[in-house]
């Protein structure tokens, strides 16, 4: 009767036992578990069999998930707690009870017009990635003095999940306050009582580097999928008031002059401001040259800033923007390769979308071990390479 | 229907409890039994993934080739606890944001592809959804348990047993009470099989 009783308990063990000895099997590559008896043809059809089961299930599995997508997913509405946050970034003037309650704070339906975007999917189908993308745009006012301020909420990937904030703009569209909505962060009380983090967003536009937020905070990723989520916040902004088509906004200044004067001969550039995640500007040089001011993304390296000069849909002549990348100065291969123009040029000069798209990713310039950098500088001159293709045929329709 | 393999797998989330008998997913268990609220929703997201992959799995088990059984028990898993993630985003976002984290971590529990393999690959519908609901729910219960004694320690003022450190000692001990009580039960029935010719679970 023991017996029955050993047999019993050990049940879940024999269970166990055979699931790890027939996975062993598999793994160690036992004939009996991986080549059938019978010849080649026979073989062929168990392979031919496994993988069209295998693609069955995919399908059934993708379909069961794209059916209930449908009827999943999240829409943001305006709840108390959001507008609490957004009465503290762009102040209506009443308490947080009357701000929700007399509709002081809005959820703007874009596609009922007054903004010059009218489908945030789209938007975020163009311009954002999968790291980051804009999630709302309300706006907020001020019962005193009329204002309306706008309000936009965007999310960042950090080290765990989104980070959402709400970013409020002042008129320049430049940030007025910012609030986290929600974030996951393991890390997150590294930030949580700086203020200065928080304050350091205040007044800044276009593309934001987490390095020009704070440093040595213990919680870079954090930080980086915040300054990712404002990137593309700033972005959207400016193209929601419709100040940033492809309308020349203004000459450039001195600093960036002598950049471009590195790409190209041109005595005077227009600059035409694009702000998103992946080109911060397009320059215009009176002698016809087309310069991309591009963004890659290194991953933990973090994010490269390039100049490319784009001719017939090929690379001409390459430059890194100083100070605006956050690759690791440390790191050997970074500085001594990558942070080396000469080298840039010679790796991509003379090619195509496709031909960068076809780059190795690691052993860039014969160097091993550099890459996420690599993945960061092809991703920058893929994106001035689109960027530019897209330019010139507006230019053209123009 | 036979009644002795029903009660075993009506039973099987008691006498061979995931947590506390098999030892198994011990990551989520210790990760999120800091609260009853959170072990209840970690618990039951489990269950739901156990029941609908021990369905969909027992209907193809007769379709799906030896070979490929074990990516093919990932793809079904994995669907299920998206759609519980895309769920717990949608209509409970609050507890997502506390036991978001640990959802996509449900397709590599143990106890899900161990009762897919050992169970619902072998066995009907009807039998794999009831062991994927005892499972289920034994694996929720052995949480919600963890949860509350973790809870009151830590109301009583014994901050260790906010850490893992302390979830460990907790379980251990739990552990040992649950094992030690499913022994007296064991032997229990053996008594009652070696004087009544009764029907041991």
């Amino acid at each position: 009767m023991s017996d029955v009783v050993a047999q019993k308990k050990t049940e879940s063990e024999h269970e166990a036992e055979k699931m790890m000895n027939d996975t062993t099997r598999e793994l160690r590559g036992d004939k009996k578990s991986f080549v059938p008896s019978g010849g080649n043809g026979k073989t062929m059809n168990n392979t031919l069999k496994c993988v069209i089961v295998l693609a069955l299930i995919a399908l059934v599995c993708v379909s069961l998930l794209a059916f209930a997508n449908k009827f999943m997913k999240v829409e943001i509405t305006l709840d108390k707690a959001t507008s609490s946050l957004i009465n503290k970034i762009a102040p209506t003037g009443v308490d947080d009870d009357a701000a929700f309650g007399e509709r002081h704070i809005q959820l703007v339906d874009l596609s009922k017009g007054g903004y010059a975007v009218s489908d945030l999917d789209a938007y975020n189908k163009t311009y954002g990635t999968s790291t980051q993308k804009v999630r709302a745009l309300y706006t907020s006012k001020n019962v005193n003095t009329g204002k309306v301020t706008l309000v936009v909420e965007a999310e960042g990937k950090g080290h765990v999940d989104a980070i959402v904030l709400l970013i409020a703009y002042d008129d320049d569209n430049k940030i007025s306050g910012v609030a986290v909505k929600s974030q996951a962060e393991s890390y997150w009380d590294k930030l949580e009582g700086r203020q200065d983090v928080f304050d350091a967003f205040i007044g800044m536009s276009g593309n934001i580097t987490h390095s020009q937020i704070a440093t040595s905070t213990g919680a870079t990723n954090s930080l980086r999928g915040m300054a990712d989520a404002a990137s593309i916040a700033n972005g959207f902004v400016a193209r929601a008031r419709g100040e940033s088509s492809s309308a020349p906004t203004e000459e450039t200044d001195e600093a960036k002059l002598s950049q471009l004067r590195k790409v190209s001969d041109a005595s005077k550039f227009t600059r035409y401001t694009v702000g998103t995640a992946t080109v911060a500007n397009v320059f215009k040089g009176d002698n016809g040259d087309v310069v991309v001011e591009a963004r890659g993304d290194g991953g933990s390296y973090g994010k490269v800033t390039l100049l490319v000069r784009v001719a017939g849909g090929k690379v001409e002549k390459v430059a890194r923007v100083p100070g605006t990348d956050s690759f690791d100065p440390t790191d050997n291969n970074d500085s001594s390769v990558f942070r080396n123009d000469a080298v840039l040029n010679e790796i991509f000069v003379g090619k195509t979308l496709q031909e960068v798209s076809g780059l190795p990713e690691n052993g860039l310039a014969g160097t091993t071990g550099v890459t996420e950098s690599g993945r960061g500088l092809i991703s920058a001159v893929k994106n001035a390479l689109e960027y530019a293709a897209s330019f010139n045929s507006e230019e053209k329709g123009e | 229907m036979d009644m002795k393999k029903f009660k075993e797998t009506a039973l099987g989330g008691v006498l061979n409890n995931p947590v506390f008998v098999l030892v198994l997913g011990m990551c989520p268990t210790i990760g999120m039994s800091t609260n009853v609220t959170n072990a209840l929703g970690l618990g039951l997201a489990t269950a739901f993934v156990l029941v609908f992959s021990n369905v969909f799995i027992s209907l193809l088990r007769r379709v799906i080739p030896d070979k490929v059984r074990l990516p093919s028990y990932i793809i079904i898993i994995a669907t299920f606890v998206t759609l519980v993630k895309m769920f717990l985003e949608k209509f409970l976002p609050s507890l997502n944001a506390s036991i978001g984290r640990f959802i996509p971590l449900i397709v590599v529990n143990c106890i899900i592809l161990g009762r897919a393999e050992a169970f619902a690959s072998k066995n009907g519908v009807g039998y794999s959804a009831l062991d994927g609901l005892s499972m289920g729910l034994g694996f929720t219960c052995s949480l919600v348990i963890l949860g509350g004694v973790r809870m009151l320690l830590i109301a009583a003022g014994f901050e260790v047993f906010k850490t893992a450190a302390g979830g460990f000692i907790t379980l251990g001990l739990l552990m040992a009470l649950f094992n030690y009580l499913l022994g007296i039960y064991r032997n229990a029935a053996k008594s009652k099989l070696l004087f009544n010719g009764g029907n041991m679970l």
